[in-house]
């Protein structure tokens, strides 16, 4: 059992690294970005699917479509469509049913697994020993960010002059990372056109990233709307996690060494939990168990 | 399988995924905005 643990651990750091370059996969727009000095993207067909992980469209390798992202826009295009008395686009309901089909399944499994910039944090985590427990106020934000951010606003506060993606716009530090980061750098003309939000994004991806040094996976635990979506469906997915009463001595092993300080003894299908499974490779007598059922 | 509310979201969410695929277009709601440069991602306009 214990092989197995450490299999699937060795599996884990794998399969994100895997998804990390499977998700940006076109290395020649990138390379070709950087000679050219010109800010390109990916225009790669496989941008009419969505990847199941916080990874922007907008990074210059990117081949696969974010799929908080592509909410936002099918929210503002739905919204546009409707002030226009235009025929309504239905793909959103297939961006709804990819997400659930994922949560219903597995949880939050793909947070720890494949999520790209869950790896990118597990890396940061990896420098600093600190995992300061983040209160249940701040956590409750990513929840406030999916309803505000992702749905109510791209959908009833709308610029018909500009797309408005509120939460690619003002918050996301993955597409600061992914594609801000790269296309300022290559091109001058966007260095030129940066402003205020370009200055307020990066001050809050420069906050994350203290924030991870200080709490693993803090933007997990406190921003993610992927997260806080899979994060319902753990209650009910259909692999779970289980703990062994007769055999578990109560050490909190698990607890300590959870990224995401889950109360594992508590509540062991926490919607906080981004199935590392850390804790099965520390509990001392192998008292916790996944089950798929 | 024993785990009905979970087996009741897959089969929603196949019906989903299907009803989108189906009546809606990938190329135009998905595509379209996702091979052009998210000038939003990057914190322009």
């Amino acid at each position: 059992m214990k092989h197995l643990i450490n299999y699937l651990l060795a599996l884990k750091r794998f399969s994100q690294v895997f998804f990390l370059f499977l998700f940006n996969l076109d290395f020649v727009t990138f390379i070709n970005s950087i000679k050219l000095q010109k800010a390109m993207i990916s225009k790669s067909f496989l941008k009419r699917f969505c990847v199941p992980g916080m990874n922007c469209y907008s990074c210059p390798a990117a081949i696969g479509s974010c799929p908080i992202g592509s909410i936002q826009f099918w929210l503002n295009d739905t919204a546009l469509k409707i002030n226009l008395g235009e025929k309504i686009n239905f793909v959103g309901f297939y961006i709804i049913g990819f997400l659930a089909l994922i949560g219903g399944s597995v949880g939050r499994l793909l947070c720890g697994f494949v999520c790209p910039f869950g790896f990118i944090q597990d890396m940061i985590g990896k420098l600093s020993k600190l995992n300061y427990r983040i209160p249940k106020i701040f956590r409750a934000i990513k929840y406030i960010v999916l309803v505000l951010f992702v749905i109510v606003l791209p959908f009833f506060f709308l610029d018909i002059s500009i797309l408005s993606p509120w939460f690619c716009k003002l918050l996301c530090p993955v597409g600061t990372l992914q594609a801000g980061v790269p296309l300022l750098l290559v091109d001058e003309g966007l260095r030129k056109a940066s402003g205020f939000i370009t200055i307020f994004k990066f001050s809050v991806l420069f906050l994350f990233i203290v924030l991870m040094f200080l709490s693993k996976r803090a933007f997990c635990k406190i921003l993610c709307p992927l997260g806080a979506i899979w994060g319902m469906f753990n209650r009910i997915s259909l692999l779970k996690l289980t703990i062994k009463r007769n055999t578990c001595t109560k050490c909190k092993l698990c607890e300590e060494k959870c990224p995401m300080n889950v109360e594992i003894l508590k509540n062991p299908n926490s919607s906080e939990c981004v199935r590392c499974m850390e804790c099965l490779k520390n509990c001392p007598t192998q008292s916790i168990t996944t089950k798929f059922y | 399988m024993k785990n009905i509310p979970a087996i009741i979201v897959i089969i929603i969410s196949l019906s989903l995924i299907i009803f989108g695929l189906s009546f809606g277009s990938v190329e135009e709601g998905i595509l379209q905005k996702a091979i052009n440069i998210c000038y939003e991602c990057i914190g322009i306009g």
